[in-house]
């Protein structure tokens, strides 16, 4: 019996001294942690795809709470997750701006613009690029083995019949991972509001161009001629558009000879495929 | 003496086809275009302008940072223009300056190919004399000469390797250069050994190379700081970290360590040449020994070509086959396969292959058969690299130490579902180099 009272004896007395201690420790090593942040975090979608510029979305809503960042660069989210931030934080939010999208300056598929070299390597475009800059005649223009697909997280990106990208304006939500990782930069996040836009990155010379490419821009400047003074810019050998409030490009989207100008809405014929359909082969 | 290093392959080495051909000067080209950057590090700055006259051995491009070497006119001519050129290393568009050839004249510039007094050299006239001639690497990695013998002064040098190996398969311009020209290369040798401040020195070869050695032990006299060794042959046995590790049982450290920090520096047969020429003769590098072979041309052979010589101008020459499906700069296992034979040859261009046959576009699944890490002399685990990159998980890629590794290719070369391990490393690398820049 003596036994079993001096266990529960012991018992007791280290139970007191570590309920002592824990209360010692919650008191004096307590970490305060903002609520906000807890509330942030449920706001945002989870998907960590770092285009707001900051280590994932836990990392973001951080910055938010500590008022590091504007509660307007959750791409994924769109207004809907701005709106409830800024709610969170009691911010007053402005006036909406167009959401952007991405778009793929080049139309030169497989069947428009051939290629220099018989390229036997890993299928990825950053891979082609590091050898030799890659197998298409073309310097400028898409390589074709759909990395920009392949990193997007939204599978907002499939590859067309002719290899090309074709971006699903829907599931886009602009945050910007393909623009990082195609080799060539031929992907540029434009305002929804935009309508038009330059289907080419060549910066050949005329001539080169025609000879290698369909549908490449030949420095014609006939929609510098045909925009009002200033929508259309002299880049080298490329035209480049500034978007001015009010101009559409109409003229210039029916007129150039290359057919350069693309309208947003207007996808390619074919239906797309997902990449992974179409094998690995290079 | 150890006798080896871990890992390696044996691919068929092929050296009977060129070994025994001397070398041959190759006619200088009508017009060469001469890249301003031949060298690992920063690209030279024009020092010429369109419509000069020039002379053979004569700065066109002048150094531009601590790290870089200065290009040289390789003909007599004029120049017409400077213009874009690819590149034979990475295909991108290079300045380059071209000359045409005056037909009448073949002249050295002013104060080049004067025989110097070298009674009384110090280390700092050899690394001038070094510099001012444009000396690199040329076993092919490009490195600036000058800056490989200044070793800072808390890093004595106790022992200089002249690299002779050679283990690439179908080169012989080494090979070649020890035979004919083994005086030269030895001085060249001596000079560098003086610009260290370094007591011993060895002329490592692999054995198949007999003819050399006995080329290099003649020319060496009485000579006791320097030996000869012969290594076994195996690939890659003339990687710097390979050949220290066979002759000295050194190990280079990870993470960036240079032979230098076991106290070793290894030279190239040619770039000692190139040394002796520089330092004895003041010759500026305007040509070099080339190996042209490969089974896409009719007649292969060891050439002295001058630098900005087009490739096709070279294949021409040795009758290239209509059957070459591939033309590669260097050798087999490391050299770049080039997308058209319009490139100018360059002071890293050690060999040029024509090859028949091409690889086969299609690679299958790792299917974890470990012949790749048996095989990998850096002790690295190349499956796990290769799976990490094919799922683009860089970070992994990382964690499996990708950054070691040193793109030698026997993961590639032994790999039974023939996956590129070598070009997803350089993916790879490629890919952490960018997210460090963009976190800056």
């Amino acid at each position: 019996m003596d036994l079993v009272l001096w266990c529960l004896g012991v018992m007791l007395v280290l139970g007191a001294l570590f309920g002592v201690g824990l209360a010692v420790a919650g008191r004096f090593f307590r970490v305060t942690t903002d609520p906000r942040v807890e509330a942030l975090l449920a706001a945002l979608p989870g998907v960590n795809c770092g285009a707001c510029g900051f280590a994932g979305c836990e990392g973001y809503a951080r910055a938010v709470a500590e008022k590091k960042a504007e509660p307007t660069l959750c791409m994924p989210g769109g207004r809907k997750t701005s709106a409830a931030l800024a709610e969170i934080m009691g911010m007053a939010l402005g006036a909406e701006a167009t959401p952007p999208r991405a778009v793929v300056h080049c139309q030169g598929g497989t069947d428009r613009c051939g290629t220099r070299a018989d390229y036997r390597g890993l299928p990825d475009c950053r891979a082609a690029q590091m050898m030799q800059g890659g197998n298409k005649s073309c310097e400028f223009g898409c390589l074709g083995y759909g990395t920009c697909a392949e990193v997007c997280p939204f599978g907002a990106i499939l590859m067309g019949p002719d290899r090309i990208p074709v971006i699903n304006r829907d599931k886009c939500t602009g945050c910007g991972l393909c623009v990082k990782a195609c080799p060539r930069r031929i992907i540029e996040l434009l305002p929804e509001s935009i309508p038009v836009y330059l289907a080419c990155s060549s910066q050949d010379k005329g001539p080169a161009v025609k000879k290698i490419c369909k549908v490449g821009c030949i420095s014609c400047w006939l929609c510098v001629k045909l925009s009002p003074p200033g929508a259309v810019e002299k880049n080298g050998n490329l035209p480049r558009l500034t978007y001015p409030a009010g101009v559409d490009y109409a003229a210039a989207l029916a007129k150039c000879p290359m057919h350069c100008y693309v309208k947003r809405e207007a996808a390619p014929a074919a239906a797309p495929t997902p990449v992974s359909a179409q094998g690995g082969g290079a | 003496m150890a006798e080896s290093f871990k890992g390696g392959v044996h691919p068929c080495d092929r050296k009977d086809v060129t070994a025994s051909l001397p070398i041959v000067d190759a006619p200088p080209p009508a017009r060469a275009a001469i890249l301003l950057s031949q060298h690992l590090g920063a690209p030279c700055r024009p020092a010429v302008a369109v419509g000069d006259r020039v002379r053979t051995g004569q700065r066109i491009g002048a150094p531009h940072g601590f790290i870089s070497a200065p290009v040289h006119a390789s003909i007599t001519g004029v120049v017409v223009a400077i213009e874009d050129r690819p590149s034979p290393v990475t295909g991108a568009r290079t300045p380059a300056v071209v000359i045409e050839r005056d037909a009448a004249e073949d002249a050295w510039a002013e104060g080049a190919d004067v025989e110097q007094d070298v009674s009384a050299l110090t280390p700092e006239i050899i690394r001038e004399r070094v510099l001012d001639a444009g000396i690199v690497g040329l076993g092919g990695a490009t490195f600036p000469t000058h800056v490989k013998l200044s070793p800072p002064p808390e890093k004595p040098i106790d022992t200089a390797i002249l690299n002779g190996a050679e283990c690439e398969p179908w080169l012989n311009c080494d090979n070649r250069l020890m035979i004919e020209e083994a005086a030269g290369v030895l001085d060249g040798f001596r000079y560098m050994m003086r610009a260290l401040n370094c007591p011993r020195g060895i002329v490592a070869m692999e054995s198949n190379k007999p003819e050399a050695a006995r080329a290099m032990r003649e020319a060496l006299g009485g000579d006791d700081r320097i030996t000869v060794a012969l290594l076994p042959v195996k690939y890659p046995q003339g990687a710097e970290h390979q050949l220290i590790k066979a002759l000295l049982g050194r190990e280079v450290p990870w993470r960036g360590g240079l032979p230098m920090a076991v106290g070793v520096v290894v030279q190239n047969v040619a770039t000692a040449y190139a040394t002796w020429e520089a330092v004895r003769f003041r010759r500026p590098i305007t040509r070099r020994v080339i190996t042209v072979a490969g089974d896409g041309v009719e007649r292969p052979g060891n050439y002295r070509v001058r630098l900005g010589t087009p490739v096709s101008e070279l294949l021409a020459l040795c009758g290239l086959r209509p059957e070459a499906r591939r033309l590669v700069l260097g050798g087999p296992m490391m050299g770049i396969a080039q997308r058209t034979s319009e490139v100018s040859v360059i002071k890293g261009t050690s060999g040029v292959l024509a090859l028949t046959a091409a690889p086969e576009a299609a690679y299958g699944p790792c299917i974890r058969c470990g012949r790749c890490v048996r095989a990998c002399p850096y002790g690295l685990t190349p499956a796990e690299i290769s799976r990490a990159v094919e799922k683009l998980n860089m970070d992994a890629a990382v964690e499996w130490n990708v950054l070691e590794c040193k793109e030698c290719g026997c993961c590639t070369y032994v790999c039974p579902a023939r996956r590129p391990i070598v070009q997803q490393v350089k993916l790879a690398k490629a890919e952490v180099a960018r997210r460090k820049a963009r976190a800056k």
